[in-house]
């Protein structure tokens, strides 16, 4: 039986695009068995990017998302051999089995960003004034969150 | 007095799924600080809500998203 998963890869941003390549073959490999020759659906390089926090020393990682099916008991030997492998700085390993995922943000179009901008601010708006009903009840406990925040 | 019912902004958009890898939706449930931001203010079903909570926690394993954000 196979599953269908996606990977995210972080590699080293010093690591070239060709040893890159290399190493996903390398892994890849121990994806197939006979019953599944061809388990890589989809590849996707999302190249480097910064991170939202550093991860051992490095603020730069190089992306790639893949989206592959494979039988599970193939992952364990998979994952170790990723963990083990010291360019991946961070992976991530998630079932997918819900419809297929759109492909990478892709940038908005000027008017769709501008309209969907109004509506975070109606919400906005309208979160705060949901907000100011919520102290009547609540108010003691957001003033106490408020102050922690400031705290810390 | 009773206000409208709030619509929850993820169905809104016509999304069945959140996408973990879609950071800069996320970034509207999230605080300036990080946090994930509680449904009574962000107005989002439960369903949606559930999975904006993984699909954030997701989005922070993988550094496209910061677990704390200091304030500048």
């Amino acid at each position: 039986m196979t599953r269908r998963y996606e990977i995210v890869y972080i590699f080293d941003s010093a690591a070239e695009e060709p040893q890159v390549e290399e190493q996903l073959e390398r892994f890849h490999a121990l994806l197939k068995n006979s019953d599944n020759p061809e388990p890589i659906k989809n590849l996707n390089h999302w190249g480097k990017r910064t991170l939202a926090y550093p991860i051992g020393g490095h603020e730069i990682g190089y992306y790639v998302v893949m989206q592959f099916a494979t039988d599970p008991t193939l992952l364990p030997e998979f994952e170790r051999l990723v963990k083990l492998e010291e360019s991946v700085i961070r992976y991530q390993v998630v079932l997918n089995e819900g419809e297929v995922p759109v492909p990478a943000p892709v940038p908005e179009k000027d008017g769709e960003a501008k309209s969907s901008d109004g509506e975070a601010k109606s919400s906005d708006s309208e979160a705060k004034s949901s907000d100011s009903e919520a102290k009547g009840s609540n108010g003691d406990f957001e003033a106490r969150e408020e102050a922690t925040d400031a705290a810390s | 007095m009773r206000r409208a019912r709030k619509t929850c902004p993820v169905c809104e958009m016509g999304v069945r799924v959140v996408d973990y890898k879609d950071e800069r939706t996320l970034q509207r449930f999230i605080t300036d600080r990080g946090k994930i931001l509680p449904r009574r203010l962000s107005g989002t079903c439960a369903r949606h809500q559930r999975q904006l909570g993984t699909a954030i926690k997701r989005a922070r394993h993988i550094a496209l998203l910061p677990f704390i954000r200091s304030r500048a």
